[in-house]
């Protein structure tokens, strides 16, 4: 484990394809899944992130590194000067880009928000896909999500007429 | 979608919006990989987990009134169809919890009815035999671990 900058606690993550970011501990353990590895002393060396390519974990580090909570001297400076309100709305203009990706992209998000449980990025990338699911017919959630209708025919007939409360 | 796994399908309908509960059907019948994960006991088990509270379907009204109270009244206040309030010339809620809602039924002899408003469900049960003015009746959970959020 490295250290750098004022003490500042480095830990060394690495994707599966061999990519290896050095990030601060604080910044790793927004990521509940890490901070339960640092916390049981199961990082002592490198953390190999299983099935999260370099490119989307470095996405991940990203958003972490903006969403870590700011401490110490730094941060206080920050907070002193800005109001929370206006760093949060920021925040919210900051997610807004970030969410900017292709569907597959977004969906790898999810995935590796949901192994390294990182609440506020699995709240975000899932988001669009409640949006769609909760705004648009069955016909367009299929088409926008890619999603194969395998229902019969007379199945989803039967299950529409039955539960028209569902469908107004 | 189809790539993603059963349990990033299943983050994602956990923030479907209770309150709605309309997306959760709409989901279900989007394929049936979507319907076998929103049926899944342990989704449902998450789903109450991450909202908390669960929603408020409906609201049961009624005025009480020295002689002959008129019909309470179940309020939808979603677009979930609930079953309509027991056609009973006379009753009296007394208390609901898990869904279950107690009345006092006075067709006869006075007895009790459980109902439940989403599936219809009436159960009967007879009265314990002591002065219906010197005692009243409640809806307990006797499921271990219970939070009785609801």
């Amino acid at each position: 484990m490295a250290t750098r900058e004022a003490g500042k606690k480095m830990i060394m993550l690495k994707s599966p394809d061999g990519m290896e970011f050095e990030v601060e501990e604080a910044v790793a353990m927004e990521s509940q899944t890490i901070r339960k590895m640092i916390e049981d002393d199961c990082a002592d060396t490198a953390i190999l992130i299983p099935n999260i390519n370099s490119k989307i974990l470095s996405r991940v580090i990203e958003y972490c590194n903006k969403h870590v909570p700011t401490t110490g001297a730094t941060g206080a400076a920050a907070s002193d000067t800005v109001a929370p309100a206006a760093l949060a709305e920021d925040l919210k203009i900051w997610d807004a880009e970030f969410i900017k990706v292709n569907r597959a992209t977004r969906f790898n998000l999810i995935q590796a928000a949901s192994y390294l449980n990182i609440k506020g990025l699995l709240d975000l990338t899932s988001q669009t896909t409640i949006d769609t699911i909760s705004d648009n017919s069955l016909e367009e959630i299929r088409s926008f999500l890619s999603t194969k209708n395998d229902y019969l025919p007379e199945e989803e007939q039967t299950i529409r007429r039955e539960n028209q409360w569902a469908f107004q | 979608m189809a790539s993603l796994m059963d349990d990033v399908t299943a983050e994602i309908f956990l923030r479907l919006p209770p309150d709605e509960p309309e997306h959760l059907f709409r989901a279900a019948l989007v394929c049936k990989p979507w319907l076998r994960v929103l049926r899944d006991p342990s989704f449902r088990r998450r789903y109450s987990v991450f909202h908390r509270a669960p929603p408020l379907l409906g609201l049961l009204h009624k005025l009480q009134v020295f002689e002959g109270d008129p019909a309470a009244r179940l309020a939808p206040t979603t677009a979930a169809p609930l079953s309509p309030y027991p056609d009973l010339c006379r009753t009296r809620p007394l208390d609901c919890r898990h869904d279950r809602v107690l009345l006092h039924v006075g067709v006869g002899s006075w007895h009790f009815m459980v109902w439940d408003p989403v599936t219809g469900e009436q159960h009967r049960f007879p009265e314990p035999g002591i002065p219906k003015l010197i005692y009243t009746a409640a809806v307990f959970c006797a499921m271990p671990g219970c939070d009785h959020l609801d």
